[in-house]
C-alpha cells in the first residue's frame, strides 16, 4: 500500500473524484444531444424551423465532448461517491440542453427561467407547464418536449450504461440514485445487460402503444388521433410525464384512446422488472405481487371514491362518472398528468383524493414519481408492527413483502424517506406561498400546496389558474425557480441531493 | 456388520452406544478427547481425522464398511463426508443433517445416500406424538398407521380406574391388545392373573380408534384436544417441531430470549407469533396468557431451564409439559417430577438409526423404557416354526404379538389366532432377545 492511501485525510482537501464526475456528465450531455436529431426530423416534415434544434446539438456534442476532455479524467472512474454528485449534476445538464430549443425558439417560454422549467419538467416527467398558449408552438417544439419525457422516463443514467456501457465501479451506484423506488432490482448478473433489458420492455411497451394509438386513429378519425400525437402521446403515457401536444390534453381525444391510455399508464406506473418477467414467459409475475396488488387496490378504490363525488355532485351517468374518476385517479396517481376534464372545477372532495394521490405515486422501479406504493406499505407495515407491540411488548414481527422478511433498514429507509418527502414539500409549499405573497400574486394556501405536491411528485397539474388545462406561466420566477428544485430533487428521490449538502460528502 | 461412524458428539455417540454390542464399530472424529471418551467407554476402533478426508477414511478401512453413518453436526461436513464415503466404498450410506431443505432433496433422489435421517424431524415428529394422543406417554406408528403402540401411566383418579384389577376382568377393545405392563424398573409380559397396580406403565398396540378409546378410559382429567402451543426455546430443534405443528394448524407461539434467534423463528415460519423473552418472566408469561396454552414444549440449550419452566407453565395451567432434554440420564427424572413427556434428541435419533441396522425385513420399530423394550414390526418367514401355532400356547418366549398384518387387514389377536406365511407382525419384546426373534420369526 503506497503512503498516500494510509496517511490520515488532510482537513479541507476534497474527496470526491470531480475530474470523473464531470467526465460522465460531459459523456452523457454528447450522447444526449443526439436526440435533438427527432425534432430535426419533425422540423423537415412539418417546415418549422431547424436553427432552435440544429445549435443545441452542435454546441451539446462540442460542450460535452471538451467537458469530458478538460476533466482528464474516464467516466469509468466513477465510484460510489461520485455517483451522488453525477447523477444530480447530469439531470441539471441534460435540463440544459432540453431548455436550449425553447429559448431559442422564441416562444413565450424563451425566457431563461422558463425554458430551464419547462426542460426539467420534460426530463423528470413531471408536466407540469408554463406555456400559456400550446398552440403558439411548433409541431417540433411539442415533439421535442414530448420526448424529453420519453428519455427521463427510464431514466438517462440507465440510457448511458444501456447505450455507452459505461459502467465502472460506481455504475450499481448510479442507478441506485437514479432508480425510482429503494432498490434498484438486478434482472441480470450485469448490470448492462440489466439496463438492456429494461429499456427493450420500454422501448416493446411504447412501441405496442404507439402502434395501438395510430391504428385506432385510423380506424375511426374521429378519435383525432393520428400518427404524430400517437407517438408524442406515447412518449408521455410510458414515462408517466404526462404532456400533450393539445391544449385540451386528452380530452381532445375519443374514449377508446383515453382508454388504452388509461391502460398504459397503470402499466407504467408498475415495476417494469414485472413486465420483464411477464415478457419472460411469467405470466402470473403481476397479480402475484404484493406491491402490485396495494397498487390496484389503491386506483380502485380512489376511483371508486371519486366517482361518489361525482355521482352526488354532478349529473353525470355511472359509467361516466366512474370512468372520468378512474381516468383522473390513474393519471394523477402515476404521476402522469393528462387532463380528461378540467378536475380543478370538480367537488372539494375528489380534488382531495387527487390531492392525497399526488403522494402516493406508482411502484417502485417504474417511471412514476412521488413516494411509491412500496415505501408505504412498508411504512404501514412497521407502524402496523408498532401498534401491536404496545400490546404485545415482546413480540418479534418481521414485516413481510412478498412473503420474505423486510430488512429493518429497509423499513426504517422507508419512513424516513416519507418524513423527509413531507417536510420538503412543506418547505417548497410555504416558498412558494410566500414568493406569491411578496409578489401581491394572488393564490390560496391550496393552490400552492398543490403545485409543490405536482412538482416535487412529478405529477404535473396544479389548481386554479394552473390547473389541467391551464399552466404555471404567471407564477413569480422565483417560485418557479423553487418548483424546478423540487421536480429534480423529486425525481432523484432526495437523498442523492441531501447528501451533496453535507459537509462529510465532499471533505470526508 | 461392520459400520463407520463419523462424529463423535452428541449423537455420534448415542449411536455407538447403541450398537456397540452387535456390530464391528469404528469411530473417526477430528476431537481426540471425544474419540477418547467413547474408546474408554466401549470396545469399538477410534481414528482420529478429518471425517471428510480420504486418508482418514482409508485408515478406518472404509472399503470394507457395511454402513457409513455420517453423524457430524454440520450438515455440510455430512454430505461431503457422504459422497467421498460413497465413492470408496460399497455399503449403504446413512446421513444425519438438521436441514429440511437437504432432506427433502434427498427424498426427491437428488443426494446420492441411502438414508438420510434429521434429528430435529424425528424429535418434531416424537413431540407430535406425544401431545397428539392425550395422556399417552408415548405412541409410534406401525403399519401406515393402522396400528399404534401407545403408553399410558395407570392412576387411580382416571376416568376408569383400574388399579387393582386384574387384567382378564379389564374390557379390552377389540381392536386391541395389552402388551405390557411396566412396573417401576420391570417389564411384565402380562398374564390374565396379573394385577395392575397404581403407577404402573401399561403398554398398548391397537387401532388408532381403540387407542382413543383406552386414553378417554385412561387419561387424568377431563382431556381436551391440544389446539395452542407455546415453544420455549427456537433453535433448529424448536423451530422444527414449530414448522411440524403449524403444519398440522395447531396455533403456535415461540419463546425465545436470544433476539437473534426470535427473528430468525418470527422470518422463517410465518403462521407462528414468536416472542423475544425470557421464559422464566412470570410477568411475561402471565401478560400473554401463556397459562391458557395447552400445551408447552421447551426445547432450549439447558436441560435445567427446561425442567424450571415446564413446571412453571403446569403452574400457571397449562396441561401438557413437553421437554426436549438433551442428557437421556434425565428422562426418567423429569417424568417423575412432573413432566409429562421428557424426550431426548439422541435416544430418538439413535432409534432411527439403529432401524437401520436391523433385519431389512424389519419395517417398524420402536424403543421403550430407554431402549430396554423393543417394538418391531417384522415379516414372517414361510419357513417359520411359529406359523400355525396359535398363540394362547405362547409361541414365543419373552415376546408378544400385538398385531398381524395380513394384507389389508390388521388383526389384533386372541389365543385362538396364530401367524400364517406372508403375515407381518407387530412384536414386542425385551431388546437382549431381538436378535434371537428375528431367527425364529
Amino acid at each position: 500500500m503506497s503512503a498516500a492511501a494510509v496517511a490520515p485525510p488532510r482537513p479541507g482537501r476534497l474527496r470526491v473524484d470531480l475530474g470523473a464526475t464531470l467526465s460522465l456528465v460531459g459523456l452523457i450531455v454528447k450522447w444526449l444531444s443526439l436526440a435533438l436529431v427527432a425534432p430535426i426530423v419533425v422540423a423537415l416534415i412539418y417546415g418549422d424551423s431547424l436553427r432552435p434544434f440544429l445549435i443545441p446539438l452542435v454546441v451539446g456534442i462540442a460542450a460535452g465532448f471538451t467537458v469530458e476532455r478538460l476533466a482528464g479524467r474516464r467516466a469509468n472512474d466513477v465510484g460510489v461517491r461520485e455517483a451522488f454528485a453525477g447523477v444530480a449534476l447530469t439531470w441539471l445538464a441534460a435540463a440544459l440542453l432540453g431548455a436550449a430549443p425553447y429559448m431559442l425558439d422564441g416562444g413565450d417560454i424563451r425566457a431563461p427561467v422558463d425554458a430551464y422549467f419547462e426542460a426539467m419538467s420534460g426530463f423528470t416527467t413531471t408536466g407540469a407547464s408554463v406555456m400559456g398558449d400550446i398552440a403558439s408552438h411548433s409541431e417540433a417544439i411539442l415533439f421535442w418536449r414530448s420526448l424529453t419525457q420519453w428519455l427521463g422516463g427510464m431514466g438517462i443514467i440507465v440510457l448511458a450504461i444501456a447505450v455507452l456501457n459505461q459502467s465502472g465501479p460506481g455504475g450499481k451506484a448510479l442507478l441506485q440514485q437514479e432508480a425510482p423506488g429503494p432498490d434498484a432490482e438486478k434482472l441480470t448478473p450485469r448490470l448492462r445487460d440489466t439496463a438492456i433489458r429494461l429499456w427493450l420492455v420500454y422501448v416493446g411497451l411504447s412501441a405496442a402503444l404507439a402502434a395501438a394509438l395510430w391504428v385506432v386513429g385510423l380506424i375511426d378519425p374521429g378519435q383525432g388521433m393520428d400518427l404524430y400525437n400517437a407517438i408524442a402521446h406515447t412518449f408521455t403515457t410510458m414515462s408517466t410525464g404526462g404532456f400533450s401536444p393539445e391544449p385540451r390534453s386528452m380530452e381532445s381525444f375519443g374514449w377508446v384512446s383515453q382508454l388504452l391510455v388509461a391502460v398504459f399508464m397503470v402499466i407504467a406506473g408498475a415495476n417494469f422488472a414485472l413486465w420483464y418477467r411477464t415478457a419472460r414467459g411469467d405470466l402470473r409475475a403481476a397479480p402475484r405481487d404484493g406491491e402490485f396488488r396495494w397498487y390496484v387496490g389503491i386506483l380502485a378504490t380512489l376511483s371508486i371514491l371519486v366517482a361518489i363525488a361525482l355521482l352526488a355532485t354532478t349529473d353525470a351517468g355511472w359509467i361516466s362518472a366512474f370512468g372520468q374518476a378512474a381516468f383522473q385517479v390513474i393519471t394523477i396517481m402515476t404521476t402522469t398528468g393528462f387532463a380528461s376534464q378540467d378536475f380543478a372545477v370538480w367537488a372539494p372532495f375528489a380534488l382531495l383524493i387527487l390531492f392525497a394521490a399526488m403522494f402516493i405515486g406508482g411502484c417502485a422501479g417504474s417511471t412514476s414519481g412521488s413516494i411509491k406504493v412500496l415505501r408505504i406499505r412498508l411504512a404501514l407495515g412497521s407502524a402496523r408492527r408498532d401498534i401491536e407491540t404496545a400490546v404485545h411488548p415482546e413480540a418479534v414481527l418481521p414485516v413481510r413483502q412478498n412473503g420474505r422478511p423486510v430488512r429493518e433498514a429497509a423499513l426504517q429507509g422507508a419512513t424516513a424517506f416519507i418524513g423527509l418527502y413531507l417536510v420538503t414539500f412543506a418547505v417548497g409549499a410555504a416558498a412558494i406561498l410566500l414568493i406569491a405573497t411578496l409578489h401581491g400574486f394572488a393564490i390560496g394556501a391550496f393552490d400552492a400546496m398543490v403545485a409543490a405536491a405536482t412538482t416535487i411528485g412529478n405529477v404535473g397539474p396544479g389548481v386554479g389558474e394552473a390547473g389541467p388545462m391551464g399552466s404555471f406561466a404567471a407564477y413569480p420566477w422565483e417560485a418557479k425557480v423553487v418548483m424546478t428544485f423540487l421536480m429534480w430533487i423529486g425525481r432523484l428521490e432526495l437523498i442523492p441531493i441531501l447528501v451533496l449538502a453535507t459537509r462529510a460528502y465532499w471533505l470526508r | 456388520m461392520r459400520i463407520l461412524v463419523i462424529g463423535a458428539g452428541r449423537v455420534g455417540a448415542s449411536v455407538v452406544a447403541a450398537l456397540h454390542a452387535q456390530h464391528d464399530v469404528t469411530v473417526i472424529d477430528v476431537d481426540g478427547e471425544h474419540l477418547n471418551t467413547i474408546g474408554a467407554r466401549y470396545d469399538v476402533l477410534t481414528v482420529v481425522g478429518n471425517g471428510t478426508s480420504r486418508a482418514a477414511m482409508q485408515s478406518a478401512g472404509i472399503a470394507s464398511q457395511d454402513l457409513v453413518i455420517a453423524a457430524t453436526d454440520r450438515d455440510e461436513i455430512n454430505i461431503v463426508a457422504a459422497l467421498q464415503a460413497r465413492a470408496l466404498c460399497k455399503g449403504r450410506i446413512l446421513v444425519r443433517t438438521s436441514s429440511a431443505e437437504y432432506l427433502s432433496a434427498w427424498r426427491a433422489g437428488e443426494l446420492p445416500v441411502d438414508v438420510m435421517i434429521s434429528a430435529e424431524n424425528e424429535i418434531a415428529q416424537a413431540v407430535s406424538r406425544a401431545i397428539g394422543m392425550p395422556g399417552a406417554l408415548q405412541t409410534d406408528m406401525f403399519a401406515d398407521g393402522r396400528a399404534e403402540m401407545v403408553e399410558f401411566e395407570v392412576h387411580a383418579d382416571a376416568a376408569e380406574n383400574i388399579v387393582g384389577r386384574r387384567i382378564a376382568e379389564l374390557r379390552v377393545p377389540d381392536e386391541s391388545v395389552i402388551a405390557s405392563l411396566i412396573r417401576a424398573d420391570r417389564v411384565l409380559i402380562p398374564g390374565g392373573n396379573d394385577v395392575v397396580e397404581e403407577g404402573d406403565r401399561i403398554v398398548l398396540i391397537a387401532s388408532p380408534a381403540a387407542s382413543r378409546e383406552w386414553a378417554l378410559r385412561l387419561a387424568r382429567r377431563d382431556v381436551e384436544d391440544i389446539k395452542e402451543v407455546v415453544i420455549v426455546g427456537g433453535g433448529t430443534t424448536g423451530r422444527t417441531i414449530a414448522r411440524t405443528l403449524c403444519g398440522q394448524g395447531l396455533r403456535v407461539r415461540i419463546i425465545d430470549a436470544d433476539e437473534a434467534v426470535a427473528r430468525i423463528c418470527a422470518e422463517e415460519i410465518a403462521q407462528a407469533d414468536v416472542f423475544c423473552a425470557d421464559a422464566t418472566d412470570s410477568g411475561f408469561l402471565q401478560r400473554e396468557n401463556v397459562g391458557r396454552a395447552d400445551a408447552v414444549i421447551c426445547c432450549t440449550e439447558r436441560d435445567e431451564r427446561d425442567l424450571l419452566i415446564s413446571l412453571l407453565a403446569k403452574s400457571l395451567g397449562v396441561r401438557v409439559a413437553v421437554a426436549v432434554v438433551g442428557d437421556p440420564d434425565y428422562v426418567p427424572i423429569f417424568e417423575r417430577v412432573g413432566v409429562d413427556h421428557a424426550l431426548n434428541q439422541r435416544l430418538v435419533v439413535a432409534e432411527e438409526i439403529v432401524r437401520f441396522t436391523h433385519d431389512p425385513r424389519t419395517r417398524g420399530f420402536a424403543m421403550l423404557e430407554n431402549d430396554r423394550v423393543e417394538v418391531l414390526e417384522l415379516e414372517i418367514r414361510p419357513t417359520s416354526e411359529v406359523i400355525g401355532r396359535p398363540f394362547r400356547d405362547r409361541p414365543l418366549e419373552g415376546a408378544i404379538v400385538g398385531a398381524i398384518v395380513r394384507g389389508p387387514q390388521v388383526i389384533f389377536p386372541r389365543g385362538n389366532d396364530a401367524l400364517q406365511a406372508g403375515d407381518s407382525a407387530i412384536i414386542l419384546a425385551e431388546a437382549h432377545r431381538e436378535q434371537g426373534l428375528e431367527r425364529t420369526l
